[in-house]
């Protein structure tokens, strides 16, 4: 690859992330300026909290909606992107940088569906636990409630879509993998098909995982414990995050006592 | 890490492309790829394939050099 191609290829990246931290402090701002707006008027800080919660719970269906369109457009655009290349790979298989440049692009729709998937999870419970218990605004009717059931809906086919698609372009440059992502043992099937290179890619990863959830469990138990102090969240919160900091710590230490008997 | 390789030389005179010799060896491209960028150490079994495949020595294609950098 020139020189110049990678300068612009990078300058194209930075200009990207630039105008995504625009848009995400634009919405972080936002929001941290109604909450402040809000809690402004109140007396006490049992009160300033209630308004917070409650500004939060509002703007769950704003936050469902901007997300679960992203997640709709943004994986559907990295995978037409891989599939101009994948054509574009048919017309020339020798090409090896072409080869290795779309295997490292087939990461972007994976990555952007798997995330928006779990984001818009959590931001559409959290919308209809807003609805459900009546404590979101009277103008979100169950007109709205239908509609985020509609966008819920498509984002989440478009969740499985997308790594179906993707999986299918990966197979056919790679033949020799196998699995099918509507399969519930795709990620057996899958790593069977892996060679050395690409397992020895996975154990990697998922020890950096299981890692960073480790620190990530560590810092979650404190700020939960804090939380339910202080703004009196429930202690739930912090009891399934020390389940799941448990539950990850025993699954490796149990999993890697097994290898070492076997030897 | 210093284990060097002539892989990419071998193959091309062979003729074959990267997911030829893959499936010569009973790998994936994308491995024979990451050993042709020095980005994978492959296995003593998938080292000795490709030495029967290119009919060459282990060490003709692999190199390992002392990484002095460290002293």
């Amino acid at each position: 690859m020139s020189n110049k191609k990678a300068k612009e290829r990078s300058n194209k990246r930075i200009l990207i992330t630039f105008i995504l931290m625009i848009v995400a402090c634009g919405v972080i701002g936002y929001f941290f300026g109604m909450i402040t707006a809000k809690t402004e008027e109140t007396d006490t800080f049992a009160q300033a909290v209630e308004v917070m919660k409650d500004a939060v719970i509002q703007s769950f269906p704003v936050l469902f909606m901007i997300v679960a369109v992203l997640s709709i457009i943004i994986p559907a655009i990295a995978y037409i992107r891989c599939h101009k290349m994948y054509q574009k790979l048919q017309a020339d298989r020798d090409n090896d940088e072409l080869w290795d440049h779309l295997e490292d692009a087939l990461n972007g729709p994976l990555i952007t569906s798997s995330l928006f998937s779990i984001a818009n999870m959590c931001l559409f419970l959290c919308f209809v636990y807003g609805a459900v218990t009546d404590k979101l605004d009277e103008r979100y009717g169950k007109t709205v409630l239908l509609i985020g059931l509609v966008v819920f809906v498509i984002s989440t086919v478009m969740g499985i879509v997308i790594p179906h698609l993707v999986i299918k372009i990966e197979k056919e440059l790679n033949p020799e993998k196998k699995g099918n992502v509507l399969d519930s043992k795709f990620r057996e099937v899958w790593m069977d098909s892996c060679d050395e290179a690409q397992q020895l890619i996975v154990y990697k990863s998922a020890y950096k995982a299981f890692s960073n959830t480790n620190i990530v469990c560590i810092w979650l138990v404190a700020i939960t414990f804090v939380c339910s102090m202080l703004f009196k969240t429930d202690i739930l919160s912090m009891i399934v995050v020390c389940l799941v900091w448990f539950i990850n710590t025993l699954s490796y230490m149990l999993h890697a006592a097994k290898l070492e008997r076997r030897g | 890490m210093p284990l060097y390789n002539h892989l990419k030389e071998y193959r091309a005179r062979l003729g074959v492309n990267q997911q030829q010799l893959g499936a010569m060896v009973q790998t994936s491209r994308q491995t024979i790829s990451q050993i042709e960028r020095g980005d994978y150490s492959p296995s003593v079994t998938l080292a000795l394939k490709i030495a029967k495949v290119c009919d060459a020595r282990v060490e003709d294609i692999f190199e390992y050099e002392e990484d002095t950098d460290n002293e």
